[in-house]
């Protein structure tokens, strides 16, 4: 599951996901849909992009992780995460990966 | 001599042969005891308000209160004819000096501005002209003067007498004398509410002709009452002569109130040289000063700001004068503005007193004029600095979106491509090579924006090139025509080609946006030590100078001690004009 309002993002994302064999169940370009579709598909992870219109990916983070089948959220997001402060670690999310340096394996990190 | 104090000659003229053809009539009267005295009163009362009249038309040929006092004095000179033996005067004394007292009760009620004012004022004074001319004359048509209780037998045979409705008349006569108590006591109650508009200084003056009018007019509805009633002629005798000493005394009252105004404008503008000349140190202490000089606690003044083309208070912020021009006196010095006085009441005397006193404060008032433009000014550079600042934080937050947004989101891809590419490289050659083609065109998007984005902070071609190619530059990429008229010989200080690139550029992109324009004209030049830029186009117009665009634009080119002109052009569309001064 990929929450980003960028579409060249989400598109190269699911690529390299699914050049990995992982499969895509969903993609939403703001928060809102993003937490209602999560609730929908019952996602294993979510890559949240943190700058999102509406609500931002901290407080997604916050709404899907209090339900029952909570999946492993990856922050992601262009900027450093340095720029967030100590956000990233007082989040439910399971960590925090820059987008230029999305792969499976780092997002395989994080959730082990 | 003016056409004015020739017709007034006339006037004083007329009004000294009609006393004197009374005094014939009088002496000659077969069926008036009292000859002597009524001469007496018609005489000193018609000529004192003829006279005093005269006067007060001539100081104030614009205030109706002169006109008004001229025909209460004609036609109270009148009443000599009511002793005339031959039946034609002898009407016309009984049937129009009546019409004194419309006049009289105009007067006070317009007393001393000479309008008047409110639906109760203007009532009180049609009711009165009604009373002493329609409802008046018919009890003259029907009124017996042979009848002992109109004149008596003695007396001429009424000429336009229609006989045998005696009832008409004695219900008019009762008429009046209920209309008459009705219409004074609306007089002392509008009486009453004018006197506590007047301001301090016209209540020490005027107080005493109000007095004295309502005494007449109290006295005069007390006679009709009477009459009406049925009192006894030694009665009615009395209180006519009672009447008579309020009524000669008006003209008097009013010429002491003129008086007593002229000597406390003295001694206030006096006092106030006094005051100046000791020296104060605020602009309160001058309020103060004129306050009490004009007798009006609520002055205010607002001083003339050339460059707002308005009036700011004495703390530099703009203030509206009032529409009333009564609530205003504006004061001059050299033949330039440079203040108003902003009055707590209308002012009755036409500001007459306010600007003798002006005049005597002219050189303060101008100091604290230029305190309070250096005030205005501090205001608007405070103003136009707290803008420019928000302005560039608004252009770093903008700049920031568009790098996050556009190049940043495109080198991200670009990452992404080439890590897939370079695991695919071995064992799918032909996708690793479709990937790179991809982060390719990844990178050429990434760097337009981001040529396009350093052009918006800065355009390198201004700084390397000059203000001429940069506009060239410009004007190729605009959306319309653009053609530029530019006779500069050299390059200008960078500040300067900087300011007049981005009033082209924003008027340019305001020409886009907004104008529906066919094409757009930019003319550059030097005129004196300025530079001046025109843009202009044959769009729409309607151009707001306060958007946030332009104004943006004229605190830029105000930050180079520019001026911005934003104009609808008469035939159609917008002129951007700005005047830069080249820096040395």
């Amino acid at each position: 599951m990929i929450i980003d309002d960028n579409p060249g993002f989400r598109a190269s994302a699911r690529r390299v996901l699914e050049d990995e064999g992982y499969r895509v169940l969903a993609e939403a370009g703001d928060g809102e849909s993003g937490v209602e579709l999560v609730l929908e598909h019952s996602p294993d992870i979510a890559i949240v992009d943190i700058q999102l219109p509406g609500i931002d990916g901290f407080e997604v983070t916050r709404r899907i992780g209090v339900s029952a089948s909570a999946p492993a959220v990856v922050l992601t997001s262009s900027r450093d995460r340095s720029d967030f402060g100590s956000l990233v670690e007082h989040s439910f999310a399971r960590g925090f990966v820059p987008k230029s340096l999305l792969t499976a394996e780092a997002v395989e990190a994080l959730i082990s | 001599m003016t056409g004015l104090r020739r017709a007034l000659l006339v006037i004083a003229a007329a009004a000294l042969a009609l006393g004197l053809a009374g005094i014939p009539v009088v002496l000659s009267s077969n069926h008036n005891d009292d000859a002597v005295p009524q001469l007496m009163a018609t005489l000193v009362i018609g000529w004192s308000f003829v006279g005093t009249g005269i006067y007060a038309w001539w100081r104030r040929p614009g205030n109706s209160i002169g006109t008004l006092m001229t025909l209460t004095g004609f036609f109270w000179l009148l009443f000599a004819f009511n002793a005339s033996n031959s039946p034609g005067l002898f009407i016309i004394g009984m049937a129009l000096p009546v019409i004194a007292f419309g006049f009289l009760v105009h007067l006070l009620l317009s007393f001393p501005d000479g309008r008047l004012s409110g639906r109760l004022e203007r009532s009180v004074v049609i009711t009165t002209y009604l009373l002493v001319t329609v409802v008046q004359w018919i009890t003259v048509v029907f009124g017996d003067t042979q009848d002992p209780s109109l004149c008596g037998p003695e007396c001429p045979a009424n000429p336009l007498l229609i006989a045998g409705y005696e009832t008409v008349f004695n219900v008019a006569v009762s008429a009046t004398a209920l209309i008459v108590v009705a219409v004074i006591a609306g007089l002392l109650v509008a009486l009453r509410r004018r006197w506590k508009r007047w301001a301090p200084a016209t209540r020490n003056a005027y107080t005493p002709v109000l007095w004295t009018g309502a005494a007449v007019l109290v006295l005069q509805s007390a006679l009709l009452v009477a009459d009406v009633l049925g009192a006894s002629d030694g009665m009615i005798t009395v209180v006519f002569s009672a009447v008579l000493f309020p009524l000669a005394a008006i003209p008097y009252a009013y010429l002491a109130g003129v008086l007593r105004t002229r000597l406390s404008q003295a001694d206030a503008v006096g006092e106030l040289i006094t005051s100046l000349s000791r020296g104060g140190d605020h602009q309160r202490d001058l309020v103060e000063m004129m306050s009490g000089a004009l007798g009006d606690p609520a002055l205010d003044i607002a001083f003339w700001v050339p460059e707002l083309e308005g009036y700011v208070d004495s703390q530099g912020i703009p203030v509206e004068v009032p529409a009333n021009p009564r609530r205003w006196t504006a004061v001059q010095h050299d033949g330039r503005p440079i203040a108003v006085l902003l009055h707590g009441a209308p002012l009755e005397d036409g500001g007459d007193s306010a600007r003798r006193l002006a005049a005597a404060a002219a050189l303060n008032l101008e100091n604290e004029r230029l305190e309070a433009e250096l005030r205005s000014r501090v205001r608007e550079l405070r103003a136009s600095r707290r803008r420019l600042v928000e302005a560039g934080d608004a252009e770093r937050t903008r700049v920031e979106r568009n790098l996050h947004d556009g190049a940043q989101q495109r080198l991200v891809a670009l990452a992404l491509s080439l890590r897939l590419a370079r695991s695919k490289v071995e064992e799918d050659p032909a996708r690793a090579a479709g990937l790179l083609d991809e982060a390719t065109g990844e990178l050429e998007e990434a760097t337009r924006e981001l040529r396009e984005l350093a052009r918006g902070i800065h355009p390198a071609i201004l700084t390397d090139r000059g203000l001429e190619p940069a506009l060239e530059a410009l004007a190729s990429r605009a959306a319309i025509p653009v053609y530029i008229d530019s006779n500069l010989e050299s390059r200008l200080p960078a500040g300067t080609e900087a300011a007049a690139y981005y009033v082209v550029a924003e008027a340019l992109t305001n020409v886009a946006r907004h104008a529906g324009a066919g094409r757009a004209d930019v003319t550059v030049g030097l005129n004196g030590g300025d530079l001046e830029v025109t843009v202009r186009d044959d769009g729409q117009g309607g151009a707001d100078p306060e958007g946030s665009g332009l104004r943006g634009l004229a605190d830029r080119v105000g930050a180079a001690d520019g001026t911005l002109l934003v104009a609808d052009r008469p035939g159609g569309g917008t002129e951007v004009q700005a005047r830069i001064p080249v820096a040395p």
